[in-house]
């Protein structure tokens, strides 16, 4: 439990390094978690050793995100301004990128598997 | 004793909304971490506990967000077969939806008359926080302003999307967990978690990608915002 909280902790830690040092865009853990997909591709024993606690720890990532949701309540302000129109966007946004991405990852994958182009 | 209190509070909740969104065999609308937040909101209100404070004391759960993402190479590792097969699709699904997930922000915020900065802070909103709030950074836009609408796109992600899959009849959890984590980041990822766990690593996956994407997209795209 500790090697595997060590494990995740190192990768994160060469990810931030890595994004500090280059400049990069994207947060550290982020490029933490490609690292280590990398990592378990180049050895795979790896996922025994944090399996038990990297199962925990998604289950709970709801969690995870509270603190910084919370934060929402120092723009109430702003809402009283544009509140309608920023939220019906996002909402209408969030709807037509879900239904596209879905149908045309769904659709391509039934093409893919009707034996490729004819 | 702010500290404990925060901490107490938090998990309280999270468990009771965890409780509470399995006895309304989950619901959309009963999202734990949107039930959490919101409860916890309350607290701060009536409490008059101010953010900045409530934040310092609840540090350690905030913490646990970067090993957790680190955490996220596993699930998708154990798919490493299926993500092999479906590779090519899923490439072309996260360029357009990607781009799909920036223009339509930024063409309803145009056509309800949200003023220029708004819009610019609008392109990020389908990436997580970090990544959000470099993007607005880089092009001008407040980072603050995109926090908010990157959760706002969670929370509204987390309740629509059960509905959004039924309406384009697409039952494949690994299509429905990308199309969630692609639109709606982390918090899409958990809603895709409590459908499967396959689901979730695919989810895990876009909202990785579709961090890189539109990174890259919007500084490209930005000579199209009114």
């Amino acid at each position: 439990m500790i090697l595997a909280f060590l494990i995740l902790l190192s990768f994160q830690l060469l990810g931030e390094a890595v994004v500090h040092s280059l400049n990069l865009f994207i947060p550290g853990p982020v490029l933490g978690m490609v690292l280590f997909f990398v990592a378990l591709l180049v050895k795979p024993a790896l996922k025994e050793k944090v399996e038990v606690l990297s199962r925990s720890i998604t289950a709970h990532l709801a969690l995870f995100f509270v603190p910084a949701g919370v934060g929402v309540i120092e723009y109430f302000d702003l809402f009283g301004r544009y509140g309608v129109g920023m939220v019906v966007t996002i909402l209408i946004s969030t709807v037509i990128t879900l239904g596209v991405t879905a149908l045309i990852f769904h659709q391509l994958m039934k093409v893919g598997s009707k034996g490729g182009p004819a | 004793m702010m500290e404990l209190l925060a901490l107490i509070m938090t998990l309280g909740f999270y468990l009771a909304a965890r409780r509470i969104s399995s006895w309304g065999k989950d619901h959309p609308l009963l999202s734990p971490p949107v039930l959490t937040i919101l409860a916890v909101i309350i607290m701060l209100l009536v409490f008059k506990i101010p953010y900045k404070e409530y934040f310092q004391s609840a540090r350690p759960i905030h913490f646990m967000l970067g090993p957790a993402t680190v955490a996220l190479a596993l699930p998708l590792y154990n798919q490493l077969e299926k993500l092999k097969k479906v590779l090519a699709p899923l490439m072309v699904a996260l360029v357009i939806g990607s781009t799909v997930g920036i223009l339509s922000a930024v063409f309803f915020g145009a056509l309800f008359g949200l003023p220029h900065d708004v819009l610019l802070a609008l392109t990020p909103k389908s990436v997580t926080t970090p990544i959000a709030m470099g993007i607005a950074e880089k092009i001008g836009g407040a980072p603050s302003l995109a926090t908010v609408f990157v959760m706002i796109t969670g929370i509204a992600g987390a309740i629509v999307a059960t509905t959004v899959m039924k309406l384009v009849r697409v039952q494949d959890p690994v299509v429905k967990g990308f199309a969630m984590g692609l639109a709606a980041h982390g918090l899409g990822t958990v809603r895709a978690f409590q459908i499967s766990e396959m689901a979730g690593a695919f989810a895990g996956l876009a909202m990785a990608l579709n961090g890189l994407m539109t990174a890259i997209l919007v500084p490209l795209l930005l000579s199209l915002i009114p």
